[in-house]
């Protein structure tokens, strides 16, 4: 496209409808070429979202009603499944930029061979496996585990720490795997960040702490939102952490949707969770989207 | 979404070799199903192979997923299975709906099995229980051993574990609260006696470290000592012990479910089904299973077999010395009222 524009400024008024019509025929092979992509996505994203959709309108007997819903709005059970859900997730989102922006920054000082090296001790965790994480936080986390019996040895407590089978190891376990989805984007945003500029702003006469805040902070923002996103957004789905990490007592709302399908053998009461879920999910990238603005980090 | 595959396979090749078949052939055999794995392979060598030899017929094997593939088979008026096996509700439940034959009493000899075990439509095949079963080391030897124990924190204080299901718990509040056994459903009809049971159950649910799910969870909770008490299968306790662990349970007050053998109706060999069901409620079958699993018979005529060893047999849940200590788990209170129950329970566990 950009060697078409370029070639384009230099050609003569004759040459131009040529090259509009190069240009699309150019765009329909790339809609072609996509295709298969586009289609692939239809039928293994879009149409089971229709059809999961439509289940969650019919009741157990297949009629149609709202019966799936009411039940979400009046049970106390499915209210404090929500509240629950969104506390674990907030409570990640907000330790994982805590632990994240300055491992990032720091990451961003060091030299890039360093950098590097560090890197794969975030990328390592990435790659592992979700479940065989969450048991080697029970590992670590349960009374007899390495944390609780180092402690116990050093003398620092004398009864073991209440950390697994509760909110606390479900939270630890979640910020462990999420923390990798907020430090790639921060990470990729702050590199680019042109350092010049903290100099300059240091060299007119700002603090450290004020070119930080003043330049370095604010250009980093697109890459934290997009962290921000992505571990809110994965938090909000979690199942097998909270599952293996709660001892039973932290249900969060994919939990709730495998009891409901198990329990009620019925499609329609599970279905209409997922459809809750999903329209949260949206409207959580909606809101952020008016309060930070996402749509600008993909339109440089 | 495989298994459904591979029983739409079986429907179609069932119903084509029916119609192809000679009714001889059709004589020849019968399918069983039951859950599969190492399950279903003890299953096979104790059970399914000697009744093959003995009738004289083919037993051919697939697995079961629950009351749902039963269900789907006969809906579809493609029934593929003649003999199966499934859990208490799920067999009364089908039993109501009309979708089960009645069992042929004149072929299936019920001697030496319990009476509440004997239905019109379905016969116990297999007892499961779940003990209250502690750690030795945590309770210097003497740990809680009835439901009213394991609700004393204060006399046995430690890390407990329960079933994270409602199955079993409320029987075990009541029985917890002094409710005699034998009374436990009689209250448990009333509102009364589900509102007692609900606020006892109250009590110990926030000091419980883990509900777990499955059963090698529990089997784990116990070995690494993340809790001290726990009310888990009998035959996983056992396993603990085996590997060396110093663990030790009573059946008092355990809960006893049992898995029955049911014949879908319209199963392609009807009379073969009960020879077959005969056959695996045998004594001999029964005590062999029982010497592979520490799994219950529910023949005891099984223990006079001379297969399962004197010493042997007193671990085993419908041994005759334990079984009366047992609650024998009504399927009937959980029929029709499960979903409200578990929603109920969910949210007194919700933290």
């Amino acid at each position: 496209m950009s060697v078409a524009e370029l070639n384009g400024a230099a050609q003569t008024l004759q040459n131009a409808s040529t090259l509009k019509s190069e240009e699309r025929r150019e765009s329909l092979t790339f809609l072609g070429l996509s295709m298969p992509a586009v289609l692939a996505i239809l039928i293994v994203v879009f149409l089971p979202i229709f059809w999961l959709s439509s289940l969650s309108f019919y009741n157990a007997a297949g009629e149609l009603s709202m019966e799936n819903y009411a039940r979400i709005f009046e049970s106390a059970l499915y209210r404090r499944t929500f509240v629950v859900t969104f506390q674990i997730t907030i409570a990640v989102t907000v330790i994982c930029v805590l632990l994240g922006y300055p491992l990032c920054y720091w990451l961003t000082k060091v030299p890039d061979r360093t950098a590097a090296i560090l890197m794969v001790f975030v990328l390592v965790p990435f790659w592992t496996s979700v479940l065989v994480r969450t048991y080697a936080w029970l590992v670590l986390l349960q009374r007899n585990g390495v944390i609780n019996s180092s402690l116990m040895k050093l003398g620092v407590i004398q009864e073991p720490l209440q950390l697994a089978h509760n909110l606390t190891g479900s939270i630890i376990g979640m910020v462990h795997i999420m923390l990798p989805f907020l430090v790639l984007p921060l990470y990729a945003t702050m590199r680019g960040v042109d350092t010049d500029l903290v100099r300059a702003a240091v060299g007119l006469g700002s603090s450290p702490r004020g070119a930080f805040w003043r330049v370095f902070f604010p250009m980093s923002l697109p890459g934290l939102f997009a962290g921000i996103v992505l571990v809110f957004i994965l938090s909000l789905g979690f199942f097998v952490t909270p599952a293996l990490l709660g001892g039973g007592k932290v249900q969060m709302l994919a939990q709730r949707i495998e009891s409901t399908i198990t329990v009620y053998s019925n499609w329609g009461a599970a279905s209409a969770l997922g459809v809750v879920l999903l329209l949260l999910a949206l409207a959580m990238i909606w809101l952020m989207n008016r309060v930070f603005g996402l749509d600008k980090l993909f339109m440089r | 979404m495989k298994d459904n595959v591979k029983l739409t396979l079986t429907m179609g090749l069932v119903a084509g070799s029916l119609a192809i078949a000679a009714p001889a052939y059709a004589e020849g055999e019968v399918v069983f199903a039951s859950w599969g794995g190492s399950f279903q392979d003890a299953l096979r060598s104790a059970m399914l192979e000697p009744a093959a030899s003995t009738l004289g017929v083919t037993v051919k094997e697939d697995t079961t997923n629950g009351i749902q593939d039963v269900r789907a088979q006969i809906t579809a008026g493609a029934v593929a299975w003649d003999v199966t096996e499934q859990d208490l509700p799920s067999c009364e439940t089908l039993s109501r709906e009309g979708k089960l034959e009645p069992i042929d009493y004149s072929i299936v000899d019920t001697t030496g099995i319990p009476e509440e075990l004997i239905h019109e439509n379905y016969i116990g095949f297999i007892n499961f229980t779940k003990v209250i079963a502690y750690r030795t080391d945590a309770f210097d030897g003497a740990g809680p051993s009835n439901w009213a124990e394991f609700w004393d924190l204060e006399n046995f204080p430690g890390n407990r574990g329960m079933h994270g299901k409602v199955n079993y718990n409320l029987e075990a509040a009541l029985m917890a609260d002094g409710v005699p056994m034998a009374e436990v459903y009689d209250v448990l009809a009333t509102d009364e006696g589900m509102a007692r049971a609900w606020a006892k159950l109250g009590e110990i649910a926030p000091e419980v470290t883990v509900w777990y799910r499955g059963g090698s969870q529990s089997a784990q909770l116990l070995r690494d000592g993340e809790v001290d008490v726990i009310h888990m299968g009998h035959n996983r306790v056992e396993s603990v012990i085996e590997s060396g662990i110093d663990v030790a349970y009573a059946f008092d007050g355990g809960t006893m479910d049992v898995d029955c053998l049911l014949v879908p109706k319209g199963a392609p060999n009807v009379e073969n089904a009960m020879r077959l069901i005969n056959e695996l409620l045998s004594a001999e079958a029964q005590a062999r299973l029982a010497v592979t699993m520490p799994l219950g018979p529910v023949n005891t005529g099984a223990f006079d077999t001379g297969i399962i060893s004197g010493e042997q047999a007193l671990s085993v849940n419908t041994h005759p010395s334990n079984y009366d200590k047992q609650l024998l788990v009504d399927p009937n209170f959980y029929i029709g009222q499960l979903g409200e129950l578990t929603e109920e329970f969910d949210t007194l566990i919700q933290q």
